[in-house]
């Protein structure tokens, strides 16, 4: 049977993952039903009652409201409600609407209830939102032009609502992506010392994007799909599972963990002991839900992980793990902290928004510069650990000054570890905060 | 002109704006000139993001790592002891993570005795607390092993709390910097710090004095007595005052001796009794010695006189001088005049000089006497097996149970299952007999005790609880807690055996 914790990652993004979860109140509903194989029951929504019907293996969630999402916040919910509160379901038959729906679905797949799938409204749906986010593209295009012919020296003194607005409207625009990272700015512009460069760099990151997109069709299919995620089109995790993923012994190197008051992210990076490639899992729980079970951190598997289309793509979901996890006892690592910087202007020649690097680096000893940490490569090449970062009396503890092996997430000249190799096993630094 | 160079400029026209400075880049050699130049046919703003955006691609696809030139600092030296096993290492986490802790000094003995260490990686949360916890310092130095020396050695903070502080410049050292380094001297190298006071006790204010001398009680050895001796005519009466307290606690100094010819001279001993005359007055020679002029309440001045001195003889001195044993001697003077001198003044002196022959002929009969004697202080003179045999023989008259459990919280070394069973069935025939104030009373022993018993508690621990129903209540939290305490001791035994002594 389905658990929350695999519903969770279901939802296309964190904001249905939030949506749906508001949802799950029996309250909500009316008419539900529960059978072996299916679930239906009625949304009493603000305004017009959606039917939603989910045939719970696969699971197909088909739902009568508009949204473009699928599966649409009505089906996660019903999912949820389903876990949370079985007794809300009355067995028995299904009304015949849900029957009707999930007829299909034992034989050939189907999108919606509304008999066949409406290829030429789905178009319209797209298209329009094309138009939108190219007029929100537009848009910021003028802003950011508008900000370099006035000048940057007063963003600091800026309102809120300089940025919000900003992002606001690229929100409107269905331009998710964008609207972050005018948020990021807003951020930047109060980060106090040094604010001046790291804005410029991120003005001069967002101009290549909104330059980029307008002309996507001419780029190359990765980098094209790189733009329009990093704009904020959303990749259907179905469709994804549905393609051939690259099987490989997967290591899961580390796991870092994000809040950010609302939404809590975890991110694994693993990597691939004969493909040599490092893959990305992120995902997503709500409030104070525990995420879906993971092979732990200094595990390796058998499995098989599709990548989310991109330029020299990180993003993956796992498809299929084919073997039970054995332990992790050597890993790949680059060649000191000059590796690194090769390796980052590699990444940036195919990619030039990639900011966050899986870095594993062998040799390398912990030392302190007054209040910093530092990491000491065999030649005396050295990266920065995050200011954040509170375990450098442990790593120091750990590698006694001698070279120890660290895993971990390397941004600018920066690098934050998330697990070190010490006698013999890889261990986590990061452990899920409760 | 270098990237660099160039990004600063960047940023600089940035800030003004376009429209007050329009960028005027120069020609750069190599691709990024020839993107820098393909911008020009650019709207102004349009270009100087599209720069902005290259060059700062640039730079951090050129950038190159920061070298550093200094040796990174010596590795630690090879561990001589094995580290825990895991079972041990997660119990020893659970404790840092604040559960339990009042068993941590347990683990770490067993640790310390069974010759293992504590993991690496767990080391600076022990040494935190080796910080916070002086007690537990020599324990943690022994199971820190050479990783937990090494790593004390690279925090200042650690390494003062824990092994050396850094050496001072005494001349110059601050106050606390002194009181820290003298404190560590005095328990390494006595000598060397009574040295060290005296090249600047001249010049020191009275209050300096006064605390640099109270430090002498650490390390105190015959050593140290010319000095305190002589510091018996400082200016200042505080001064005054330690120096004549650290000279009763060494049995060989001149000022003991004094004080047992002072004595001895007022004693009349005869077939077993023991008769003595008080002083008559107390002259400039006692009181340099330290003996207070001032009757304290209670005891008259004479008789005050008197005590001062006999706690600055050692006890040992009234067998050799008097022929008898210290249980004769303890038994002739509960029957002759001056008991409450007597006795209050050897427990004084026992404790001093530390005195376990004394302290247990003191304790022998100890909850029936008129006499209050500080037990708590005297039975830790007493070796553990003494002890026991004590306390055994006390828990056999139930009436003495309440004074006898308190005194027994002071009994911190491992209890023997006898003791264990003993102290379980007196307090079981306590509750048995107790209203609610005096179950309530007795919580907080069990809840100590559950700390030193011996293991097989917990077989017994089902039959003691109140009769009183309102006492029951409160009782079988404590309970369950006590419980909760050994059965985690027995985990920490299980995972750190150690042979018994």
């Amino acid at each position: 049977m389905w658990t929350e914790e695999q519903i969770v990652p279901l939802a296309l993004d964190p904001a249905s993952a939030r949506a749906g979860a508001e949802l799950a109140v029996a309250a909500r509903w009316t008419a539900l039903v529960a059978s072996e194989t299916a679930i239906s029951g009625v949304c009493q929504g603000g305004g017009t009652p959606y039917r939603v019907a989910v045939a719970l293996h696969g699971p197909l969630i088909l739902c009568s409201c508009p949204s473009r999402k699928r599966p649409c916040k009505h089906g996660l919910a019903l999912l949820l409600l389903h876990v949370r509160d079985r007794a809300a379901f009355s067995d028995g038959a299904h009304p015949s609407w849900a029957l009707e729906w999930l007829a299909p679905s034992t034989g050939r797949k189907a999108e919606r209830g509304d008999k066949a799938v409406d290829t030429e409204a789905k178009a319209k749906r797209v298209a329009d939102r094309e138009a939108k986010v190219a007029a929100g593209v537009g848009e910021l295009q003028r802003w950011l032009a508008d900000l370099v012919i006035h000048g940057i020296a007063d963003a600091p003194a800026r309102e809120g609502a300089f940025w919000e607005g900003m992002a606001a409207r690229l929100v409107d625009a269905q331009a998710p992506g964008l609207a972050r990272r005018v948020r990021d700015l807003a951020d930047v512009a109060t980060s106090g010392v040094g604010w001046q460069e790291r804005m410029l760099l991120r003005l001069g990151r967002l101009h290549l994007l909104v330059e980029a997109y307008p002309r996507q069709d001419a780029l190359p299919a990765d980098l094209r799909a790189e733009v329009r995620a990093q704009v904020g089109w959303t990749q259907s995790q179905e469709e994804l599972m549905a393609q051939d993923g690259v099987r490989d012994q997967w290591q899961v190197l580390g796991t870092s963990f994000d809040d950010d008051g609302h939404l809590r992210t975890r991110r694994q990076w693993l990597a691939g002991v004969s493909s040599g490639r490092h893959a990305l899992v992120l995902t997503f729980a709500v409030g104070n839900q525990p995420f879906m079970a993971a092979p732990p951190v200094g595990t390796r598997l058998d499995a098989e992980l599709v990548f989310f289309p991109g330029a020299s793509p990180m993003r993956a979901l796992i498809k299929e793990i084919l073997s039970a996890p054995t332990p992790v006892t050597t890993v790949k690592s680059l060649a000191g902290v000059a590796g690194l910087h090769a390796l980052r202007a590699e990444m940036l020649a195919s990619n030039p928004w990639r900011d966050v690097l899986p870095a594993t680096l062998s040799s390398v000893i912990p030392v302190r510069d007054g209040e910093r940490w530092l990491l000491r490569d065999a030649g005396g090449a050295s990266l920065r650990l995050p200011n954040a970062f509170t375990r450098g009396w442990e790593l120091l503890a750990i590698s006694g000054g001698h070279p120890i092996t660290i895993f971990g997430e390397a941004r600018d000249d920066e690098i934050l570890p998330l697990s070190i190799l010490t006698e013999g096993r890889l261990v986590a630094l990061t452990q899920e905060l409760e | 002109m270098t990237a660099d160079r160039l990004w600063a400029e960047l940023t600089r026209v940035a800030l003004m704006g376009t429209a007050r400075q329009p960028p005027a880049w120069p020609a750069l050699e190599g691709p990024l000139g020839e993107v820098l130049g393909a911008l020009r046919s650019q709207p102004v703003e349009k270009a100087m993001l599209s720069a902005c955006a290259a060059v700062a691609l640039y730079r951090r696809a050129g950038a190159l790592p920061t070298v550093l030139t200094e040796a990174p600092p010596v590795p630690a030296p090879d561990e001589r002891r094995p580290v825990c096993n895991a079972k041990a290492a997660q119990l020893l986490l659970t404790m840092l993570d604040g559960h339990h802790t009042d068993v941590l000094p347990e683990w770490l003995t067993r640790a310390a005795v069974a010759g293992v260490r504590v993991p690496h990686a767990q080391l600076p949360r022990l040494l935190d607390l080796a910080l916070s916890q002086a007690g537990l310092r020599d324990v943690v130095t022994q199971v820190a092993g050479a990783r937990g020396a090494w790593l004390a050695d690279q925090n200042p903070a650690w390494r003062a709390a824990t092994l050396a502080p850094p050496e001072v410049d005494w001349d110059t050292a601050s106050r606390d910097e002194r009181m820290r380094w003298l404190q560590h001297l005095r328990r390494t190298e006595a000598a060397r710090a009574r040295a060290l006071v005296q090249s600047t006790w001249a010049q020191e204010a009275a209050e300096e004095r006064q605390a640099q001398l109270a430090l002498f009680l650490t390390g105190l050895g015959p050593d140290d007595e010319p000095f305190l001796e002589s510091a018996l005519d400082d200016r200042s009466k505080n001064v005054r005052r330690i120096a004549a307290d650290l000279l009763s606690r060494l049995p060989s100094s001149r000022l003991c001796q004094r004080m047992t010819a002072r004595v001895l001279a007022l004693l009349q001993h005869d077939h077993q009794r023991l008769n003595l005359r008080l002083p008559t007055t107390c002259d400039r020679e006692m009181q340099r010695d330290g003996v207070e002029p001032k009757a304290r309440s209670g005891v008259g001045e004479r008789a005050g006189w008197m005590m001062q001195m006999i706690t600055a003889v050692p006890p040992s001195t009234w067998s050799r001088e008097l022929g008898a044993t210290a249980a004769e001697l303890v038994r002739a003077a509960r029957e002759g005049e001056w008991e409450a001198l007597w006795l209050e003044s050897w427990a004084e002196a026992a404790v001093r000089h530390r005195d376990g022959v004394w302290a247990e002929a003191l304790l022998a009969s100890s909850p029936k006497q008129r006499v209050e004697l500080p037990a708590e202080s005297l039975i830790k003179l007493v070796p553990p097996d003494r002890r026991e045999a004590l306390f055994l023989k006390w828990l056999k008259s139930p009436a003495n149970a309440p004074k006898v459990l308190r005194v027994m919280l002071h009994h911190q070394d491992p209890w023997s299952p006898e003791l264990t069973r003993a102290t379980l069935e007196s307090l079981r025939h306590l509750l048995a007999n107790a209203d609610r104030n005096t179950a309530w009373a007795i919580r907080p022993l069990l809840q100590r005790f559950a700390l030193h018993m011996d293991l097989s508690a917990l077989a017994w621990l089902d039959t003691i609880r109140p009769v009183d129903p309102r006492a029951l209540a409160q009782w079988l939290q404590v309970w369950g807690k006590c419980q909760g305490t050994l059965y985690f001791r027995a985990e920490i035994h299980r995972a750190i055996p150690t042979e018994k002594p």
